[in-house]
């Protein structure tokens, strides 16, 4: 059976991230928790007291030197702050599942789920992408948690494209967003899902799941005394670690996103190519999220509509943000293979649905 | 990472967020209908930290009803997770959420595209009296429709210079959060400029468009607070 992925052992190089300084687990329980909160207390009362002595010098010296007058850097951090303020209680949804299906769901249940061929697998996923309503922050975890119980790396990579860019949530503003126009709509959903499957039919034939390092370092699930503490255990983990790739994510976007202004970028909207491969690399740099990019697609009236299809599909498959996550989830040798892949497969599949249907 | 940061990171993740929420300042960064969802989220957050700071988590040895997926036999540390991890970079956005940058603004005007503005909306006849449009609806009805002909409405927005001369109000509308900003503009005629980036109530009557803009004579400009959700 294919559906049940096994993993090679922890390699050596591996290693350098286990502390092996961790305490071993104290059984008698009362203890371990009293000790436990107080620990945390002592712990988060220094992080507090030295990152705001830290902040402070930092600030005082950036007050001096006039850097919070400069309207860039305002513009930078609103920016930064809003996505990461709409991205949050996505996340926060999408490690709940990833939680969930850690601890409740049973690789039997999945193997109910997606057909034990790879190859049929990849299109189930593909299609199970259209119930999970959210941005693209939210199946990054989900995917990872679904590799970890047993699913096939490629079926999960699918569902991780497809679902952000074809839940009903996302065809409906791209329905509204293109007004008269429900044929671009249809276009959209037709070219992610394209491109969700075939990368994950490539992955299955070329792709090397090996390179998925820093999921094997946390993939094996760990048994706690109940389903809940697993579940409360598993969710935290990937909130933090998704979380702090999600900032690197939005931080990057919100810098290039003030840097590269939006309105003068008509001069390109002539050059037929050019401007489907433009459409998509600024896809990739603003990391908007997958619910509001058909309106800034709609707005950019200048280019034909095939460059503003690429734009929607490659969005929720690779951008800043996600490629960020998708380091801190997978590593570093898969993002850096995974994200030209997707981004090659997201363009063809645009331009080809788009001289189609558009 | 080690649990206990993890878990201050948490909390401190949701007390961040919870924040926002009760002094209102996440109207600067998100639209209104994300209240309920970061409600959640913070309340989510909070109540994950402290219960794992309630209930420590003791793995139990290998062999119980779980069906594991990956090989375990040969690590000895069952609790392999303490990596470095990117979670401290979250202490960020905490920190940046204790002195919350200001809304998109007129700066922000240069970089941000115009809305387009689609012929569908707005077909009903305007209200009676002297209604108070949003720049979109102005915008819209001035574009596809007459129905703004001889009629006192009044608009809101802040001020910003107009490429052609004189003075555009101006309005950002939002779809998911401040990173899809698109802008919306009326030309105003009849009244100075009461100062770029300033917010004011503007009463007048459409006028035929200056320049491609939709634009508004202006009877009345008044000087106002920016409202709590600045975006449309």
């Amino acid at each position: 059976m294919h559906l049940l992925y096994s993993r090679p052992p922890l390699a050596g190089p591996l290693k350098w991230w286990v502390d092996v300084n961790e305490a071993p687990a104290i059984p008698e329980r009362r203890t371990v928790a009293r000790r436990g909160v107080f620990d945390t207390f002592l712990h988060a009362l220094l992080v507090i007291v030295s990152v705001t002595f830290v902040t402070a010098i930092v600030g005082i010296w950036l007050l001096f030197n006039g850097f919070f007058d400069s309207v860039q850097v305002q513009t930078c951090s609103t920016v930064f702050v809003a996505i990461i303020v709409q991205a949050l209680p996505f996340l926060v949804l999408g490690t709940a599942i990833s939680g969930a299906i850690s601890a409740f769901v049973s690789p039997a249940m999945l193997s109910r789920v997606f057909p034990s061929r790879p190859v049929l697998a990849v299109p189930t996923a593909g299609a199970l992408g259209m119930l999970l309503p959210g941005c693209e922050c939210a199946s990054v975890p989900v995917a990872k948690r679904l590799i970890a119980t047993g699913v096939a790396p490629a079926a999960a990579l699918t569902f991780m494209l497809a679902a952000p860019a074809i839940n009903p949530v996302v065809l409906v503003a791209t329905w509204i967003a293109f007004p008269g126009r429900p044929i671009v709509m249809v276009a959209r959903l037709v070219a992610s899902m394209l491109t969700a499957v075939i990368t994950g039919w490539i992955w299955l034939r070329k792709g090397d799941d090996r390179v998925l390092s820093r999921l094997a370092a946390t993939a094996g699930r760990e048994h706690h005394a109940s389903r809940w503490i697993t579940f409360v255990e598993d969710m935290r983990t990937d909130l933090v670690q998704a979380g702090g790739y999600l900032v690197i994510g939005a931080g990057l976007a919100s810098i290039l996103n003030v840097v590269i202004p939006q309105s003068r970028l008509g001069f390109i909207a002539g050059i037929p190519v050019l401007s489907i491969v433009f459409l998509a690399a600024l896809a990739v740099i603003l990391a908007v999220c997958s619910e509001a990019d058909a309106f800034i697609a709609s707005s950019l009236t200048q280019f034909s509509l095939t460059a503003r299809l690429a734009f929607m599909v490659v969005g929720p498959a690779i951008d800043l943000k996600l490629f960020a996550m998708q380091t801190g989830s997978f590593g570093g040798r898969f993002s850096t293979r995974f994200a030209p892949l997707t981004l090659a497969v997201a363009v063809l599949c645009a331009s080809i649905t788009g001289a189609f249907l558009l | 990472m080690k649990r206990r940061s993890e878990i201050t990171i948490t909390i401190g993740l949701g007390l961040a967020a919870g924040s926002l929420l009760r002094s209102g300042i996440y109207l600067r960064y998100v639209r209104p209908a994300m209240y309920p969802l970061l409600a959640a989220t913070a309340v989510t957050l909070v109540a994950i930290g402290l219960a794992s700071l309630l209930k420590k988590a003791t793995p139990l040895p290998d062999g119980d009803d779980h069906q594991d997926a990956g090989p375990r036999d040969d690590d000895p540390h069952p609790e392999h997770r303490h990596r470095l991890n990117a979670g401290w970079l979250l202490v960020i956005p905490m920190l940046v959420a204790l002195v919350p940058p200001p809304a998109l603004g007129a700066s922000s005007i240069g970089r941000i595209a115009a809305l387009t503005l689609t012929s569908g909306s707005y077909t009903q006849p305007i209200r009676p009296g002297i209604p108070a449009l949003t720049l979109s609806e102005f915008a819209t009805r001035a574009i596809y429709g007459h129905s703004l002909a001889d009629r006192d409405v009044i608009l809101e927005g802040f001020s910003t210079p107009s490429p052609s001369g004189g003075w555009n109000l101006t309005r950002l509308v939002i779809v998911c959060c401040a990173a899809d900003a698109l802008a919306i503009q009326v030309h105003v005629d009849g009244a100075p400029n009461p100062g770029t980036s300033t917010w004011v109530h503007v009463t007048g009557r459409w006028q035929p468009a200056s320049a491609g803009v939709p634009a508004i004579q202006a009877a009345q400009v008044t000087i106002t607070q920016q409202p709590n959700d600045p975006y449309e």
